[in-house]
């Protein structure tokens, strides 16, 4: 047997009480993710006859994206590296103060910058833009420190390592083009600066911290580890190859390059669904829950948002342009929405409940919602995201704006049953 | 207390089926966390691991198990050892 040396009553402490993270730093990442979704979900109604008419240029457009896209998967991302970090990478993130400051400057910036460009206010828009492109900088340092620290060097570090890099040329592109507003020194190329910005956000930010932390999460999650990673690194290759080139090519950005980064991340985003798919087959826990249920819905959307995309590359035109956005954005929107239910009960568990191990008996963290509940949100947001979908792809608008309140409804009661969770009291 | 009113490691052992995986909901026995358990004189070593390193749980299992153990008859000190070898596996849930 392996017997294991008596300790001292200090030494019993486990390894990770030293380094935990504080329940409130992810917590409010998480609630501001959560107030930014709601405003995101009223938005919807007002949106889905422009997405339906292919106008995705509108201000109120813009300001829905960059509410999904900073407000939500940003945000998100933000808060679950805070308490991530020392799961996949071994070490907590490098400075807590500093995670709170960023968030102080990031959250107010981006709701200034949002109701900026729904109001027609520029002041508005360039100080949000200020505030949260500030946030985004020390957040950057914060992580990159955190991962100077790390003793580890697997694929999710080489991942998040990628990420942070995208995260700062998204950060460049966005400058420039915010720029571009006054000076237009990007002139006719600006749809294609457009078009880098988005998919070196995307791709590079979004998709790659997903294949980063994915190979931990999920299988924790479906208890099946084990499962080869292989597709997972073709993935991690091709989507940081096809970001790489956008941010590398920028200024000598012709067609067959866009072509080649495109064809890139698409072999990237097939290989993460193989992935996915693995870890489904492989699991030990047949039921999918509400959480499951949706980043299975959002993988499965990316693979709608390939085809739709492929086509708007080739044929062109608006609504196939708006389609695909819808596809992209909302399919990384519901595999993000699909973690909060298995990120938040965890967390609230651990820092409520866990102290009480031997004191009383304790909930099981699928407990802490209403599962009825949370499927009923899970089903309306993949419903309504499918609906808005189809009717900004048949351009009919009754259809999109089905799709919008749909949307609307889900949305929002997942937002308020994870708020409410957050308030959960040990009685 | 006298060695007859001692849990035996097989006792200690059983008794581990009380900790709750919180997110799996089932027992850190059935899912073959518990690599090895010894009483010595009112002392038990417990040796286990975790689904993954890192894992948030770490130090709520460790209480947990602290904590039902130091209930059993008898025991008067615990060690717990957390090990990362062999590492942990669906197919160890499978065996129990």
């Amino acid at each position: 047997m392996i017997r294991p040396a008596a300790a001292p009553a200090s030494a019993a402490l486990p390894i990770s009480a030293a380094r935990t993270t504080p329940f409130w730093l992810p917590a409010s990442h998480f609630t501001a993710g959560l107030v930014f979704l709601s405003a995101l979900a009223l938005l919807f109604p007002f949106i889905a006859g422009d997405l339906a008419a292919g106008r995705f240029l509108q201000p109120r457009v813009v300001a829905a994206t960059h509410l999904v896209t900073l407000g939500w998967l940003t945000l998100s991302i933000m808060g679950a590296l805070c308490q991530l970090f020392p799961v996949v990478l071994g070490t907590p993130i490098r400075s807590v103060r500093l995670s709170a400051i960023t968030l102080a400057l990031y959250a107010p910036g981006l709701a200034l910058f949002v109701t900026g460009l729904l109001t027609a206010r520029q002041t508005l828009v360039i100080t949000g833009a200020l505030l949260f492109s500030t946030a985004l900088v020390l957040f950057l340092l914060n992580a990159i420190a955190t991962l100077w620290r790390s003793k580890t060097r697997d694929l999710t570090w080489w991942s998040l390592a990628a990420a942070f890099f995208f995260l700062a040329a998204t950060i460049t592109f966005g400058v420039s083009l915010a720029i571009n507003l006054g000076t237009h020194h990007l002139g006719a190329g600006r749809l294609t600066a457009l078009f880098i910005h988005v998919h070196v956000a995307l791709g590079g930010w979004v998709i790659m911290t997903i294949i980063g932390v994915a190979r931990r999460l999920l299988p924790m999650f479906l208890l099946s580890h084990g499962t080869s990673e292989r597709p997972l690194r073709v993935a991690a290759w091709c989507v940081g190859s096809g970001a790489f080139l956008l941010t590398l090519l920028h200024r000598m950005m012709t067609r067959p390059i866009m072509l080649l980064s495109i064809a890139l991340f698409i072999a990237g985003i097939v290989a993460l669904i193989v992935q996915i798919a693995a870890y489904v087959r492989t699991r030990h826990r047949p039921q999918l829950d509400a959480g499951l249920r949706l980043v299975l819905a959002g993988a499965a959307l990316l693979i709608v948002a390939i085809f739709v995309g492929a086509a708007a590359f080739l044929r062109g035109g608006s609504p196939l342009v708006a389609a695909y956005g819808t596809a992209a954005v909302g399919g990384l929107l519901l595999f993000v929405a699909g973690h909060y239910y298995k990120i938040l009960p965890f967390l609230l568990w651990n820092h409520r409940f866990a102290p009480l191990a031997g004191k009383r008996a304790l909930p099981k963290i699928n407990e802490l919602y209403d599962a009825r509940i949370a499927s009923a949100a899970a089903i309306s947001i993949i419903l309504g995201i499918t609906t808005l979908l189809f009717g900004v792809l048949l351009q009919i608008h009754t259809v999109a704006m089905a799709g919008a309140l749909l949307l609307l409804a889900g949305l929002l009661t997942e937002a308020a049953q994870l708020l409410q969770l957050l308030r959960t009291r040990v009685t | 207390m006298s060695d007859t009113q001692t849990a035996t490691s097989a006792e200690v052992h059983e008794a581990l089926r009380a900790v709750i995986d919180p997110e799996v909901g089932l027992d850190i026995v059935t899912m073959g966390l518990v690599y090895d358990v010894e009483v010595e004189d009112g002392h038990a070593y417990i040796t286990h691991t975790l689904t993954t390193p890192g894992c948030p749980l770490e130090r709520y299992i460790t209480d947990a198990i602290r904590a039902v153990v130091y209930a059993q008859p008898g025991i008067t000190e615990v060690t717990t050892r957390l090990v990362w070898e062999p590492r942990w596996t669906p197919a160890a849930m499978k065996e129990n």
